[in-house]
């Protein structure tokens, strides 16, 4: 796993040379802080309304959790943009070749592409919990609630990655790759609006609304982790395999 | 480059791909020896390009096996890849990345360690005449420097097999020149398989010449720095049998008096002794030539051929 860590490096380097992955962050960042400074607003308005002795439970419920939802909405069309070159672009370049002639297994390539990914993606997570953190300077915060969220969204990056991550591989065009991506996620977040009757809870399953709602409720399910552990196996298999077939097609 | 007759490093059997009915490569084998440049020599579309692949692991085999240093490709690619350097027709280049840190990734990527990788880098583009360039990105370079790079990028875990597609493809004159005399010098250690689809460019860097056409070698000879036949003319001639007991001549025809071809056996250069021979014996030696043998005929026929007369 040596070769995935010297494959992750390179890419990170990349990644930070490009005006891009900085574009990207600060405007993930600027995003994040402009939504939670308005809960937070809103919340300071609601505080003279609120029952006695409510004000520290409230602020989770009222400035965490909505921000958190806009943190995955962030990631949606993040994700899609940072993995969108990681497979594609090695594939135009031809440096493909140079990996694939290298001692390094089909795995330790995917391995080493998703890491870079994750080191970005869960950046991203780290600079948005650390928003809502700093809250418990002036009250205090259910940290159990606070945890949970954190959790969500780092496993929900986990999955949107491992999506991103197989689309890129299926082509050499990572705009191309970016616009599948996007409709991929978006076709999971919002699968379950469509459903009625019998087919709502094998929907409801598939969507990532579903599991990551429970989650920011503070509810951690093993079926909710499972979920968003099974996608991202799920998807980085097959990327590897996806990897392989290609040395058989030609 | 010395002429080792020890095991060959690199060796593949019958290999065979197809793409869809068409069959790209049948049939196909060779071996190359430490210290030895192969050719591949065929038109645009002979079936270069998807040899290399199955060679380096970059295309699953249809039938045959490949062997690198002893190691089965197939069943035991990572220890057969860590003898194996590789120019695709395009450098496979990072242009984000600077000369220097680009060598020291694919060292580390062939599991060489952090401080190896340094040293070996430095060394990588000392060898390729990069280290004017090596704080520049690799995206910033110019044709020439960016397939010296790509040779370099080949040699830098120092491997006994080097695969070069076409490298000399889109360089000028000088250029070509000085990358010839490069994968001349890289044979000095390794065994060393170069395609290309120019004559002059495979008689001039290899010691032997394989000709591709549809798939297939049609025909293999030596390069014209192995010249199979030499010619000597003598005002004083010896006798045939005299000619014949020099080593490294197998046969000897006078085709007019005093105008000998001397078929070679190949494993010992006989132009020293016959040299001596000539001075101490006095045979009025006038001229002694290497024979080029017919490569550009071969060539030309197997331009010529269609699919089914190729074998």
């Amino acid at each position: 796993m040596r070769a995935a860590l010297v494959i992750a490096g390179r890419d990170l380097r990349a990644l930070f040379r490009s005006p891009l992955a900085w574009l990207l962050l600060a405007g993930a960042s600027f995003v994040t802080a402009w939504v939670f400074l308005w809960f937070v607003q809103s919340f300071m308005a609601a505080v003279p309304h609120l029952p006695p002795g409510e004000h520290n439970t409230g602020v989770t419920d009222l400035v965490v959790s909505p921000t958190f939802i806009w943190v995955a909405l962030v990631l949606v069309v993040l994700t899609p943009l940072l993995a969108m070159r990681l497979l594609a672009e090695e594939r135009r370049s031809g440096t493909l070749r140079l990996l694939r002639s290298a001692p390094v297994s089909t795995t330790a390539i995917v391995l080493g592409k998703y890491l870079a990914l994750m080191v970005m993606l869960w950046l991203t997570v780290a600079i948005a919990a650390a928003m809502p953190l700093s809250l418990e300077l002036g009250t205090t915060l259910d940290l159990g609630r606070l945890g949970a969220g954190v959790l969500a969204l780092a496993l929900l990056a986990a999955a949107f990655g491992a999506i991103c991550l197989f689309i890129s591989s299926l082509t050499r065009q990572p705009l191309l790759a970016a616009f599948a991506s996007f409709g991929a996620i978006l076709l999971l977040w919002i699968i379950n609006l469509a459903a009625s009757g019998a087919a709502v809870s094998g929907f409801g399953w598939l969507a990532f609304q579903t599991h990551l709602d429970a989650l920011l409720r503070g509810l951690v399910d093993t079926r909710d982790l499972a979920y968003f552990i099974i996608l991202t196996l799920l998807f980085l298999g097959l990327s590897i395999w996806r990897l392989d077939a290609e040395r058989l097609e030609g | 480059m010395s002429m080792e007759h020890s095991e060959p490093v690199i060796h593949a059997e019958q290999l065979e791909r197809r793409y869809g009915r068409l069959r790209a490569v049948a049939g196909l084998s060779l071996s190359v020896n430490r210290g030895e440049v192969l050719a591949l020599l065929g038109p645009n579309g002979a079936g270069k390009t998807t040899t290399l692949s199955m060679l380096t692991g970059n295309l699953a085999l249809h039938a045959g096996r490949v062997l690198i240093a002893g190691h089965d490709l197939a069943e035991s690619p990572r220890q057969a890849k860590r003898a194996l350097g590789y120019l695709p027709e395009v450098p496979p280049l990072y242009p984000e990345l600077t000369v220097t840190e680009y060598l020291r990734f694919c060292a580390r990527l062939h599991g060489l360690g952090r401080r190896e990788a340094r040293a070996a880098a430095a060394t990588a583009s000392e060898r390729c005449g990069l280290e004017e360039v090596a704080a520049r990105l690799t995206g910033h370079l110019s044709k020439g420097y960016q397939q010296r790079l790509g040779i370099a990028q080949a040699i830098v875990h120092r491997p006994e097999v080097i695969v070069l597609d076409e490298p000399t493809v889109g360089l000028d004159p000088v250029q070509i020149r000085s990358t010839l005399a490069l994968i001349r010098d890289l044979a000095d250690d390794a065994a060393v398989i170069v395609s290309t689809h120019l004559l002059n460019e495979a008689a001039e860097v290899a010691n032997r010449v394989a000709i591709m056409a549809h798939g297939r070698i049609v025909r293999e000879t030596g390069g014209a720095t192995g010249a199979e036949r030499l010619r000597i003319e003598c005002t004083r001639p010896p006798t045939r049998e005299r000619l014949a007991r020099i080593a490294g001549v197998a046969s000897v025809k006078e085709t007019t008096p005093g105008i000998f071809t001397l078929e070679l056996s190949g494993d010992k250069d006989p132009r020293p002794e016959l040299l001596a021979a000539a001075v101490g014996e006095d045979w009025g030696l006038g001229a002694m030539a290497p024979v080029h043998t017919s490569l550009e005929d071969t060539f030309l026929d197997a331009l010529n051929a269609r699919p089914g007369e190729a074998a």
